[in-house]
Parts: C-alpha cells; structure tokens; sequence
C-alpha cells in the first residue's frame, strides 16, 4: 500500500470514529453516569470513568419511585396497542388488496393520509371524546389513542407487503378445495409474517415513545407511563438525576434490543418512509 | 376467485372502518367545527364565534412568530439531518472492518426512547455540571458556563442540533437502502473511464438516490414541523417564546390556556400548511410507484 493510499484510509477511520463518536457519545456519558454515586454527579472536573462503580441508582429508581409501576404501564399500553392494531390491520389489508370494491382505493390512501395527520391535530378533539366516555386517567383510553396514531400506518404497510404477494398461491388452495378462512391462516399469514413484525415493532416503538397523549391523558401517578413518569422526576425543587439517569437506560433497553434484532432487515429492504418519529 | 365476493371482502374491513371513523374521522370533524367554537376545557358546550378563532391568531403577532420559529426549527433541522444522514450512510456503505458494529451504533439516537435522550440532552447541557460546557471550557472554546437551553437567544440553536442528532440516522437509514442497490458495474465503468471519487459521487451516487432523498425530505418536514414531544420537553417553548414553534403554541393554548377551540383553530391552520406537504407526498410515490421518479 502506497503512502496516499495509507494516508486515506487513515482519514477515512478518523471519520468514522467521529461519526460513531457524534452518535452514542453522549449515550455512553449518561450511560457512565448512571454507574456512579450521587456525590459524583456535580464533581468539578468530571471525571470520564467513574471512581467508584455502583448499581445503587438503579436499586433506588426501583426501591424509591413508582418507576415500576410506569413501566408496567407501558407494557401493558404496548401490549394492548399492538394486538388491536395488528389484528385489525391484517383483516383490513387483507381485503382491501384481495377483493375487489369501490372505495378500496380511497380507504387506503386516507390510511396513508391520516398517518401524517400531525397529532396536535387529533389530541385535542380525542381527549374531549375520552371525556365525554369517560376514558381519561385510564389506560384503555391511551390504548386507544395510540390505535387511533398506529392503525392507519400499519394498514398502509401491510397493504404493500400483501400486494407484492402473489394471489396465485391462495387461489390454487381454492382449487385444492381449501376453505377460505384455511386459505387464509395456512398460505397467506405464514407469507405476511415479515409485515406483521415490521408493523409490531413500529407499533412498539411509537407506543414506547409516546409522550404528548401520555401527559394530556393521565392525571394520576398510578395511570402514568414511563415517558411522563421520567420526566416528573424534574420537579420545579430538585431534578433526581439519580432516578432519571438510571430510569432512562432501564427503558432504552427494550428499544434497543428490538432494533439491534430488526436493523439488518431495516436497512435492506424497508425503503422510505417505513419509520416515524 | 376473489372478485365475486365483495361483501366477504368488506366484511373484513368492517373492524378497521369502525376504528377509522371513530378515532380518526369523527375526531377531525370535531376539531374542525371545535374552531369555531369558543370553548373551555372544562366546558360541555361552548360559544359558537364563526371566523373569530381564526381572525384572533391571524392577528396575533404571537402566531406569526411561532410561524417563523416553525419554519426556523424544520428548515434548519432538516438541512443538518440530510447533510449529515447522507455523509453517514456514504461511510457506513463503504468497506470496512466493523462496519456492522459502526451501523448499529450511529442508528442508536433514533431508537431511544424521545424522554430518554432528552433528559439525557438536560443532563449533558446543564449549566453548572453538564459535560459541554466543561468540555467547552476545557477546550477555550467558551471562558464561562452557558446556560444552552435557558437562554433565549441559544435556546432554538441548542434544540436544533438536538433535533439532527436524534433524528439523522432516518436519513442515514434510507438512503443506506437506496445505495445497496445500485449497480457496481456503474462505478466500475466510471473508473475504467478514469473518474475521480467526487465525480463518481456527483454523476453517479447523488442521481441514484435524488428519488429517496426527495421522498424523505418531504416526509422529514411533515414530521420535524409537527414536532412538539422534544420541544415540550426540553423548553416547553421558552425561554419566553424563544422556542415555541406552533404545534407547541397549539398544545399550551388547549392544554395550559385551557381554550380547546382556539387550541384547535391553531392546529387546523397547521394542518392546512402540512396538507400541502402531504399531497406532494402522496403525488410523488404514486408516480415513483409507476417508475416515474
């Protein structure tokens, strides 16, 4: 390898170090945080690796907060948001790229539509109507906020991945004298699974995000999910940075796990406009 | 064989159009006839007003200023998410060792929770411990601790640069997509040709990926203009208004204000802005869909 050569590739490193560096930087400083003692935070100078290694942040988000409680909230929020919009998309996808009608069209570029609407837009008229049904400071009144922001997305995908799937598979199960519903559950679900998962994490991610819903839904510190629950750790006395810290790695974790598990089928084959945020 | 059955076919649409019209339809209705209410949050019926909602904010030199940080907060944020999203997707297409590790870490911004990395953002721009302004002033870059978000007139800077940190990686995600599958045979050619780098880039890589570039730059805006989740919780618009973008002015009006029909007024102007946006949209893939784009 000639020297210019050499010289390039060196460079090229360097920028991607610095691009590395950009992005999980200042992950790793909170990350390196949360593992020390309290005395430590407000040290002048910081020091890079902490002192004294410890979990006791973690132990106290645990111990002293309703921390569990927000994020068996979240869970359970995720949980319900994902079966009504997954089930309900698949039956919607399904006919609207197997049968043919008028308005099928329409139906699904209104999905496309209401999946940008901004939600500013819909919190309010929904939280009036939670009011009215008395479904605020519930959950199953978030749950179904978060329908009403995933379904349209998840019907739109699930549409494309059902129409590159081809219909011969399932009319030659008619012929072989298939009933309709097994046509359904044995040659086409089995061939959806890709877009199910793509939907079931989109769902997971947006619910496990969420936070304008969350704050404008919920009064009370039991209903709380964890993205409102974080954040009242700031109070306008004292922010516990201790909880915070800790708190926020906690729920990162799913998120990340669940990306590292998808990112390679993200980055092939999704195209634009697969995510949200 | 599917084409006779239209009623088993909307049978199974049956379940989606009943969650459509109610949590989807219904509510933009109301939200629209709400604007021309005059109606408090704790109210049942309001005060019919016609226009007056709507003259009100027209008026409002408020509105207009959060217009301005609008287009202030998605202009800026987006230049710096494509900027960067496309320097980070041509290092992370190229070969090399780790590559895999490399990809998987300049995505992870995108997929932490939103509260997290901003109460991280809080805790890393703190004014008397936050690491920047230690690394700031250890570097002389800066002689004294700055307050990043807590004054004004650094305030929209400070959530700007958070906004492309979070959110690149999107644009990194799609064009990274878009470059595996341009054909080699392309740069190979050019370099038989004797191409330099930086042409191959600008006569062969940026024409390939102009589609998905202008795809997500649209998507981009429609979702960086309607952003209120990271404001809120970083400024919650201020110091002052120094920060308070529309979506974030529409929520304080409603939520805080407690006036739901002025809060909706607001959020219907917006919507119209962003309907443009979502009609280039919808124009632009189904002509990329007929191979057009």
């Amino acid at each position: 390898m000639n020297a210019s050569k050499r010289l390039g590739r060196a460079v090229f490193y360097l920028l991607v170090i610095g691009l590395v560096l950009f992005s999980i930087g200042p992950i790793i400083w909170m990350l390196l945080s949360s593992l020390r003692p309290k005395v430590e935070f407000f040290a002048i100078p910081p020091t890079f690796l902490p002192k004294r290694w410890t979990l006791e942040n973690y132990f106290s988000v645990f111990r002293e907060t309703e921390f569990v409680r927000f994020l068996m909230n979240s869970i359970w929020i995720s949980i319900g948001a994902i079966v009504i919009s997954t089930v309900v998309g698949v039956s919607a996808a399904y006919s609207l790229t197997r049968f043919q009608y008028r308005g099928r069209k329409l139906f699904s570029v209104f999905s496309l539509f209401a999946y940008m609407l901004p939600s500013i837009l819909l919190v309010i008229p929904l939280y009036l109507i939670a009011v009215q049904l008395k479904l605020t400071d519930k959950l199953s009144g978030l749950v179904l906020a978060y329908v009403a922001l995933c379904l349209p997305y998840c019907i739109w995908v699930l549409c494309s991945f059902f129409e590159t799937l081809p219909i011969e598979l399932e009319e030659s199960a008619f012929i072989d004298g298939c009933g309709r519903v097994r046509a359904l559950f044995h040659v086409a679900l089995p061939m959806l699974i890709p877009g199910i998962i793509a939907v079931i994490v989109f769902t997971f991610t947006y619910v496990w995000n969420e936070y304008l819903f969350a704050l404008v839904f919920i009064n009370s510190d039991a209903k709380r999910t964890f993205p409102v629950g974080l954040e009242s750790f700031v109070t306008s006395f004292d922010v516990y940075w201790e909880y915070i810290l800790s708190g926020s790695i906690i729920v990162s974790i799913p998120a990340v796990v669940i990306f590292l598990v998808t990112q390679r089928s993200l980055i092939k084959g999704y195209g634009a406009g697969a995510i949200k945020g | 064989m599917y084409k006779k059955d239209h009623l088993i076919g909307i049978a199974f649409l049956v379940p989606a159009i009943i969650f459509m019209a109610i949590l989807i339809v219904y509510p933009l209705v109301n939200s629209f006839t709400l604007s021309f209410y005059r109606q408090l949050i704790y109210e049942t019926q309001g005060v019919y007003v016609g226009f007056q909602n709507y003259l009100k904010i027209l008026y409002d030199p408020g509105f207009w200023q959060a217009f301005k940080l609008s287009l202030i907060w998605t202009v800026t944020t987006i230049a710096g998410q494509v900027v960067i999203g496309v320097a980070a997707a041509l290092i992370l297409h190229a070969d090399f060792k780790g590559r895999g590790l490399a990809r998987a870490f300049v995505m992870l911004p995108f997929f932490m929770p939103t509260v997290a990395v901003t109460l991280m953002w809080k805790w890393l721009l703190n004014e008397q411990y936050g690491f920047v302004n230690y690394l700031l002033m250890s570097l002389h870059v800066i002689e004294k601790p700055i307050s990043w978000l807590g004054t004004s007139s650094l305030a929209m800077a400070s959530i700007v640069f958070i906004g492309i940190w979070r959110y690149f990686p999107f644009v990194t995600i799609n064009v990274l997509s878009r470059l595996q599958t341009i054909q080699q045979e392309l740069y190979e050619a050019a370099s038989i040709d004797g191409a330099n780098s930086w042409k191959k880039f600008w006569y062969i890589t940026l024409p390939e990926i102009k589609g998905v570039l202008a795809v997500v730059i649209l998507l981009r805006s429609l979702f960086m203009f309607n952003k209120v989740d990271i404001i809120l919780l970083l400024t919650k618009g201020g110091p002052g208004t120094s920060t308070l973008t529309l979506p974030v002015q529409a929520y304080s009006y409603a939520f805080e204000g407690m006036q739901l029909g002025r809060g909706s007024a607001n959020a219907i102007i917006q919507f119209l802005i962003v309907l443009a946006f979502i009609l280039i949209y919808i124009r632009t893939t189904s002509q990329a869909s007929k191979g057009r784009v």
